[in-house]
């Protein structure tokens, strides 16, 4: 299944700042360790994830740094400041009052 | 790969104008992606057109991706563009002045008049000298920036810069000198239109330039030569070149302007 694409853009932050908050990780693993979880059901742009992860950053959500992956490859890791910490705490808070909201006027029809 | 090299070449064209570290992060972190992209889609037994074709879909439209770099950036890309503008209104001023002092030492030493004369007055030079190249630079910031009721855009921003030219005018200016900043503001604004009507600088600056001569033929104070003639000639002169030397460093502007975007890809 894949969602809309403005639907899963507008939640792309909250996405990041969750996976992050938990380990570093550069965009490709973001974007794998999302569709894993999701179990495919997210599924957006991948060119799309970086200009997200720039703005986080320059927002002082995040902080990057080029280091050597496993794959012997430079790739950028991305991890949460402590702003943007609070950032991921605040996001998910709110986005579990929106979904309890959307789903009370959804059920009750 | 090529075609990766091509999709972040597609990106990085777009992205406006930032710094260079920040379009070299990008098109290195978008590449290490795209490498990414490809080892996977290899290993399923994918060859050339269709890891290539995998690749397309899943990075995305690069435009759009461009495009959100760019709002990432607009507070960057804003304050580099209106640094460097700045910086071309002050090369353009100072090509306007060296002009006109030349001109007038020029005179002053076939007339037989002391040097220092040519480098009198010069906040009223100031004001003077730098309504062509307002006018000229406007007219074309206009052209470039107002996609949409460009017209009604061009004709504010313009009335802003003439209203800015008049307030030092009124600073500095003695009566009688008070409107000739705004005929050179409206002359460089006429060449400008012209330029883009002709395509050629050369006849565009000569024929903008013409109103300055006529006003000059009417009594505008020169102190410099005697009789009207030769100061609507000396002004018209001066007003040609200066024109011609805002325009070619626009031009110039216009080039770096690209070369920076299309740099470190």
């Amino acid at each position: 299944m894949s969602f809309d694409r403005e639907l899963l853009k507008g939640s792309i932050t909250l996405l990041v700042l969750k996976l992050l908050s938990e380990r570093e990780m550069y965009g490709y693993q973001i974007i794998q360790e999302a569709s894993r979880r999701s179990e495919d059901a997210f599924q957006f742009k991948e060119g799309t994830l970086y200009p997200a992860l720039h703005l986080l950053e320059s927002r002082g959500y995040l902080r990057s740094e080029w280091r050597v992956a496993k794959s012997g490859r430079e790739r950028k890791y991305y991890a949460l400041t402590s702003k943007g910490r609070k950032m991921a705490a605040k996001s998910r808070g709110e986005w579990k009052l929106f979904t309890k909201a959307v789903e009370a006027v959804l059920s009750n029809g | 790969m090529a075609g990766n090299q091509q999709l972040v070449e597609q990106v990085m064209n777009r992205l406006g104008v930032v710094r260079s570290s920040t379009r070299i992060d990008i098109a290195r972190e978008l590449s290490a992606h795209l490498e990414d992209i490809v080892d996977e889609e290899c290993s399923p037994g994918l060859t050339g057109d269709g890891i290539a074709a995998a690749v397309r879909e899943r990075f995305g439209m690069p435009e759009e991706i461009a495009r959100d770099f760019a709002d990432a950036y607009r507070v960057e890309r804003w304050a580099i563009y209106a640094a460097a503008v700045l910086g071309l209104w002050a090369v353009s001023f100072l090509g306007v002045w060296a002009t006109f002092i030349s001109l007038k030492a020029v005179i002053c030493a076939t007339l037989g008049r002391p040097l220092l004369t040519a480098f009198s007055h010069l906040g009223l030079q100031f004001t003077n000298l730098s309504s062509p190249s307002l006018g000229y630079l406007g007219a074309r910031a206009a052209e470039r920036h107002f996609r949409k009721r460009e017209f009604v855009k061009a004709v504010g921003l313009n009335a802003f810069l003439i209203v800015l030219v008049f307030a030092l005018t009124f600073h500095f200016a003695q009566p009688g000198h008070r409107s000739w900043p705004a005929v050179a503001f409206l002359c460089a604004s006429l060449a400008r239109v012209l330029q883009g009507l002709g395509g050629k600088m050369l006849p565009a600056a000569a024929i903008g330039a013409l109103p300055v001569a006529v006003w000059f033929w009417h009594g505008a104070p020169f102190t410099l030569v005697p009789g009207a003639g030769q100061a609507a000639l000396v002004a018209w002169v001066g007003m040609t070149l200066s024109f011609l030397i805002v325009a070619s460093f626009a031009g110039k502007f216009e080039q770096w302007l690209h070369r920076k975007v299309c740099a470190n890809l």
